[in-house]
């Protein structure tokens, strides 16, 4: 933990999920949510809002306000002192990204910036509702990213959750949230983003290097995207995924040539490296 | 001039190089408007919405309700997506009285269906009904946010 307070990474707490067996309600929100937006609240401190799967909202730090780590000029909060809990709506869930070092608002050249899609996953086993253990399952170094590792990535979307076989445990993977910032009106940059394991048992996200001037988005469950449009208006009212992982979508369409039988709709990753 | 569509996405199953499988599972309908979706253990898809097209609105033989005046009105369908398209609609049925109604949503629970709306109608078709009379009017909806609710068992 010495080493990923060192390094100049953001991190948010996350808690361990007690007990989520729901293989569908990472893909329901996989398209009928908006992705997570963090939003800069004070000065050291950001707030986001989404989908998050398992959430802490309150750092899991002994002391976070420590000296070393607090950026000059800003105050000291008093100890023990929480977080302010935001929650915009019962389904979803709040997330505290804390800065633990000093703004230093720069832009990354284009060049520097890595685009990397992380492929490392975390098993969260949880034994009898009794209490929560983390442990490391897979964690494949980080990759560029390639056609080939895209494709691997999508196939492997349904694994996002896997039910282990072991007696009173389930086994839950969840990869990487997808965090990008916008550049312009229609450049996406991708920002590397791992999980890391905290000492009595918070996941953290490390993310790499960013544009602290600009707006970072968060998004723990996007897996595709897919643009699903007649030459009209298309609205989608009704999302809904079965236990197999099969997302059936209803709506209401002004578009004549909707006819999307048998056909092949390319479905994009999110962010294209 | 609206209608409604349903679709099944497989997003596990990827066929050529990065395409996935979209099946259109429903004729459309005309002057439709989609409310609610479900899906039971059996992979039937359950839909309900509102409807003007009293000539044009597939309705089943089972039906429920088989006929509907010109006002807006609740259908409910059921799909068998395993089906062809051309006859995956397995069940189709009007719901409502001579005024009009709307859904807001569907629900199944353990082989039964629940659908939630409005209704400005009074003879809504009620069965085992707490509330058996229309406590508000329509106007009553829209100034004080308040909404009469009806549930109906289909099945």
């Amino acid at each position: 933990m010495r080493l990923v307070f060192a390094l100049p990474f953001c991190l948010v707490a996350f808690a361990a999920p007690p007990d989520r067996p729901a293989v569908s309600k990472s893909a329901l929100t996989l398209l009928s949510r908006a992705p997570m937006q963090f939003e800069k609240l004070e000065k050291d401190q950001w707030i986001g809002h989404g989908p998050a799967l398992s959430i802490a909202s309150r750092s899991r730090h002994p002391d976070p306000h420590r000296r070393s780590l607090r950026p000059r000029g800003v105050r000291r909060r008093a100890q023990g002192r929480p977080l302010r809990s935001h929650r915009a709506g019962s389904p979803r869930h709040s997330v505290f990204l804390r800065r633990w070092r000093a703004p230093a608002a720069r832009v990354i050249p284009p060049a520097a910036v890595r685009t990397c899609i992380p492929e490392s996953t975390w098993s969260i086993t949880v034994r009898a509702r009794t209490s929560s253990t983390i442990s490391r399952s897979r964690r494949a170094p980080m990759r560029r990213a390639s056609p080939a590792l895209s494709r691997r990535r999508r196939s492997e979307t349904s694994e996002r959750w896997r039910t282990g076989a072991d007696s009173g445990s389930h086994q839950l993977g969840q990869r990487p949230p997808v965090v990008y910032q916008r550049r312009g009106a229609h450049e996406l940059v991708a920002i590397e983003s791992r999980y890391s394991l905290d000492g009595d048992g918070a996941v953290r996200l490390k993310l790499g290097d960013y544009d602290r001037s600009e707006k970072l988005i968060v998004d723990p469950v996007i897996a595709y995207t897919a643009y699903l449009a007649g030459s009209a208006s298309d609205i989608a009212t009704a999302c809904v995924v079965d236990s197999k992982g099969f997302v059936y979508i209803g709506g209401t369409t002004n578009s004549t040539d909707l006819d999307w039988a048998g056909t092949e709709i390319i479905i994009r990753p999110p962010i294209r490296a | 001039m609206k209608d409604v569509f349903v679709l099944k996405l497989n997003p596990n199953a990827s066929s050529g190089r990065s395409g996935y499988r979209l099946r259109n599972l429903f004729r459309r309908y005309r002057d439709d408007t989609l409310r609610g979706l479900a899906v039971d253990d059996q992979g039937l898809i359950y839909i309900t919405g509102s409807t003007t097209s009293s000539a044009t609105f597939p309705v089943t033989a089972s039906a429920l309700q088989s006929s509907a005046t010109t006002n807006v009105h609740v259908f409910v369908s059921v799909i068998d997506p395993s089906k062809d398209p051309t006859t995956a609609l397995v069940y189709s049925t009007y719901l409502g009285g001579t005024n009009f109604e709307e859904p807001f949503g569907i629900a199944i629970s353990k082989g039964k269906v629940f659908v939630a709306g409005y209704t400005a109608s009074d003879d809504f078709p009620i069965g085992g009904a707490s509330q058996l009379t229309r406590a508000g009017s329509y106007e009553r909806v829209h100034h004080a946010n308040w909404i009469p609710r009806r549930a109906v068992t289909l099945r």
